[in-house]
């Protein structure tokens, strides 16, 4: 076997970093500045902090991207494991200590079997066919997928690529994991296993944890440490419950803290009594004696009873829908969508949301001379193009790169509109307001490829919003933001949903569900299970579990709550305290 | 939509899926075999070089040679001929237009009576036969070649190279190729679907236009296929790919078994019997017109 030695013979880690800058190269800004940081064995820490905030660089400086892969960048400062500078290292050499997980899965796997994922490593570094069997078993078990040897990974879902992926770094047995954002492109159920299986991992093969994360609350009884990051510097680092209730630290970092923490922090400033907690039976505990003294019901309508909707923009009936490969997709789907509504489709992956949707915008379209039917705008799908009703509805995908394609960001605002034949002063027009609403006057004149992610969404939105359709359909939209991108993107939407124009969103994001929808549609197996405003469908138990939903923090402590008469269309940490402010502090 | 019915068809049939069947079991090598014995025995009899009265037979014994591989493939692996079932529009497309494509174009033969001629086109009974003939030619290549993709793992196929000796590396290229097929598919799928929703129209409209707006997609695609490369490099690395051992195990065992060499034997039949009929029917002088 290669690389024999002391420093990867090691079970145990320790890990010290010192004084470490980092300036990319090309770039004007450090990445990383001053860095201090000892992580000792069998810790699990998470890393967090707004996109670009040096979280990722931190991670290339401990497996040897940096400076081995990425070259010609300033490093600064030292980074030790065991007290072996790691710059002596090169990344092959330190997979054997240092196992790497990243954020797409997709990208992660190279061979056609799941097996053989597993084994590649071993494979490449010569260890005895039986360990490799014995290995593979172990690791495939650990994670959850024993019975997939033989899959493609083609036909896996998006958790278990990530857990394929992780099966093939965790049979290295690396005293040390990183694990980048692992979990941005799935749903919260299979976020929760992938979660639970780290812990599996860590309890089995004892190893160091660094996990970098956007779904913080989802890891607070996961981890043992918080590293809060904010322009390369480590800004706070502790125990989870001291970081997630340091609400004015985070909120000035613009984190989220979790919705527990929010609502009672919020609370705690108009009433003492109660105090910060991330737990929300710890809440509900504190809450319900005010609710319970109140003896007159207090009632909050739905989003929806404040507005009136127009005609129907879509119409879809009796749809079914079955892939080539006999898969059916959509159940006798029968749904209505009005001018001026703001819907939100969710349900686990694969349960249909995304056909639906693409029905919708006429990728799909029903049989021809079948019963069913797709109107967008009272016209058949069937009867026109994807291109044709552009004009009419509009669809952001997940990653703006898909549709952006001109060269700079006004040749792509005003590609849409041109393409549709609008008379040049309404070109001009359509393209100032989508300008003006997406707030992207500061790139204009900009080339595309210089814009970060976030940036490239807004672009991608006034695009379609200068298109002027009637209805605006996002597809996970708040995907691999941080929360500063994700509020002004939420932003947009409402400000496009003011308008008038109609609101279809497509997430896992049951916060944003909660706080912005009006509407809910739950999708499982192709069938829609349930229809209605946030605050009716997230208390229905029974048929979230089916459908694998878990409602946010906020919603669960509601409907506990309101079992002893607290407003059912209360849900968002905002609207509960706000109740609180009104009714029961009084 | 033909052209995504098109592309998710030859996406599905090159994508390995394991079976339990005797066809799976075989070595990639023999499997590799047959696509060869079928490329050769319609070559042989449907060449330019057979003569007018090959030609006219040559329907019937490429029928009989398709007809041979569908049963052994319905009777050696059912799962890949239920695979092809599930997509026979893109392969009945895909057929009639190459089996039309050389009724109309494709033959080199000319006879005294054609049924129609404008300018080098010249349509006949032999033009019909030679269509025919070709298409059941591409018949038995292709669901050879599907069933190939469809049941040889890549791992097996690059460890049977290896043993033959060609270097990892390269074997790695090939299974790693394979791999990204559906992966590049997808890639384009959705970048399609993109520009459709921003108002390309790539539905409708002549030839040209559509040509003209898929131009459009190449570069967010190429961009997306760099990038993706440049992250599976820095996975490769991180997965310790550059260390890899001068003694390198596998777990895959690809033999040699007995099965493998009657599988061989038959298809060496069916070569030997296709250079003797094109023999006992004599060769098409093409500059004699003969």
């Amino acid at each position: 076997m290669a690389n024999q030695g002391s420093l990867f013979e090691t079970k145990k880690i320790n890990i010290k970093i010192e004084g470490l800058s980092y300036k990319y190269p090309m770039s004007k800004e450090q990445a990383l500045q001053n860095i201090d940081l000892e992580i000792t064995h069998g810790e699990y820490v998470v890393l967090v902090g707004p996109s670009g905030c040096g979280k990722t660089t931190l991670t290339y400086t401990l497996n040897g991207i940096i400076p081995h892969i990425i070259k010609g960048g300033v490093l600064e400062g030292g980074v030790k494991i065991n007290g072996k500078d790691v710059r002596d290292y090169k990344v092959d050499e330190l997979s054997l200590l240092v196992g790497t997980v990243f954020q797409d899965p997709e990208t992660q796997l190279f061979t056609s079997r799941v097996l053989d994922e597993v084994a590649m490593s071993l494979e490449n570094r010569g260890y005895p066919p039986e360990e490799i069997w014995d290995r593979i078993d172990e690791a495939l078990r650990i994670v959850g997928l024993k019975g997939f040897e033989h899959r493609h990974p083609s036909m896996l879902s998006g958790g278990q690529k990530q857990k394929v992926a992780i099966a093939s770094v965790i049979a290295l047995k690396p005293p040390l994991l990183i694990l980048d954002d692992p979990t941005s492109d799935l749903d919260p159920v299979t976020t929760r296993d992938v979660l639970n299986v780290l812990d599996r991992i860590k309890r089995e093969y004892d190893l160091t944890i660094l996990l970098i994360e956007h779904k913080i609350e989802r890891l607070l009884r996961h981890a043992d440490r918080f590293i809060v990051m904010d322009k390369g510097q480590i800004v706070l680092s502790g125990d989870p419950e001291d970081v997630m209730t340091d609400i004015d630290t985070l909120q000035k970092y613009d984190l989220r803290p979790p919705e527990a923490a929010e609502i009672s922090y919020k609370l705690h400033k108009l009433n003492p009594n109660i105090k910060v907690t991330i737990d929300v039976d710890e809440l509900y505990n504190q809450l319900v004696p005010y609710v319970k003294q109140k003896k007159e019901k207090v009632e909050v309508p739905p989003r929806s009873a404040m507005r009136e909707y127009g005609e129907p923009v879509i119409d879809i009936r009796n749809l079914n829908f079955v892939f080539p490969n006999g898969f059916q997709a959509l159940k006798n789907i029968n749904l209505t969508i009005r001018k001026g509504e703001y819907v939100a489709i969710i349900g686990k992956n694969g349960s249909g949301k995304t056909t639906m949707v693409s029905h919708m915008i006429g990728l799909y379209k029903p049989a021809r001379n079948s019963a069913s039917y797709v109107r967008v705008g009272g016209v058949d799908t069937r009867a026109t193009t994807s291109a044709i009703l552009a004009e009419r509805v509009g669809f952001l995908f997940q990653n703006p790169n898909h549709q952006l394609f001109n060269d700079t960001v006004d040749a792509e605002v005003e590609f849409g509109p041109r393409i549709l034949k609008f008379p040049p002063e309404k070109i001009k027009e359509s393209v100032e307001e989508a300008i003006e609403l997406a707030g992207i006057q500061p790139y204009l004149g900009k080339r595309i490829d210089e814009l970060s992610k976030g940036e490239r969404q807004r672009v991608a939105v006034a695009a379609i919003v200068a298109m002027q359709p009637e209805v605006l359909i996002f597809d996970e939209p708040t995907t691999g933001q941080d929360h500063r991108s994700l509020k002004r993107f939420i932003d947009i939407m409402r400000r496009i949903h003011q308008e008038g124009k109609t609101v279809v969103i497509v997430t896992h994001d049951m916060s944003l569900v909660a706080e912005e929808a009006e509407r809910v549609i739950l999708m499982n197996e192709g069938e829609i299970l349930a229809d209605g405003p946030p605050g009716s469908v997230f208390k229905m138990r029974e048929v979230l579990k089916k459908a694998n939903i878990e409602p946010p923090d906020a919603a669960l402590l509601a409907e506990k709550l309101h079992e002893h008469g607290f407003p059912r269309h209360a849900i968002t940490p905002d609207e509960i305290v706000s109740v609180f402010e009104k009714y029961y502090f009084k | 939509m033909v052209l995504r019915e098109l592309l998710e068809a030859a996406v599905n049939l090159t994508i390995y899926e394991p079976a339990d069947e005797f066809y799976h079991k075989l070595n990639p090598i023999t499997k590799l075999y047959i696509i060869i014995t079928s490329f050769l025995y319609g070559l042989i009899l449907t060449g330019v070089w057979i003569s007018l009265e090959g030609i006219r037979m040559s329907p019937i014994y490429m029928l009989f040679y398709t007809a041979f591989l569908l049963a052994f493939l319905a009777v050696t692996g059912r799962s890949v001929i239920r695979e092809i079932w599930k997509r026979r529009f893109a392969v009945v497309f895909i057929l009639v237009m190459i089996g039309l494509g050389n009724f109309l174009l494709g033959s080199p033969y000319r006879v005294a009576q054609p049924w129609y001629v404008w300018g080098f086109i010249e349509i006949s009974d032999i033009s019909l036969i030679y269509g025919i003939s070709k298409t059941l030619f591409l018949v038995s290549v292709m669901f050879s070649a599907i069933a190939f993709f469809k049941a040889t793992n890549p791992r097996e196929l690059t460890d049977s190279l290896e043993r033959k000796g060609l270097p990892y590396r390269f074997s790695f290229l090939i299974s790693s190729i394979l791999r990204f097929i559906p992966m590049v598919a997808e890639k384009f799928f959705v970048t399609f679907n993109a520009h459709m929703v921003r108002g390309v129209e790539l539905e409708k409209g002549s030839m040209r236009e559509k040509i003209n707006n898929l131009r459009l997609l190449f570069a967010p695609m190429i961009l997306d296929i760099l990038k993706t490369v440049d992250r599976m490099t820095m996975v490769l690395h991180a997965r310790g790919f550059s260390v890899t051992a001068e003694n390198r195990t596998t777990i895959v065992e690809t033999k040699f078994s007995a099965a493998d060499y009657a599988v061989l034997a038959i298809f060496t039949v069916a070569i030997v019997t296709a250079m003797y009929l094109a023999w006992i029917h004599g060769f098409y002088l093409i500059w004699r017109g003969i």
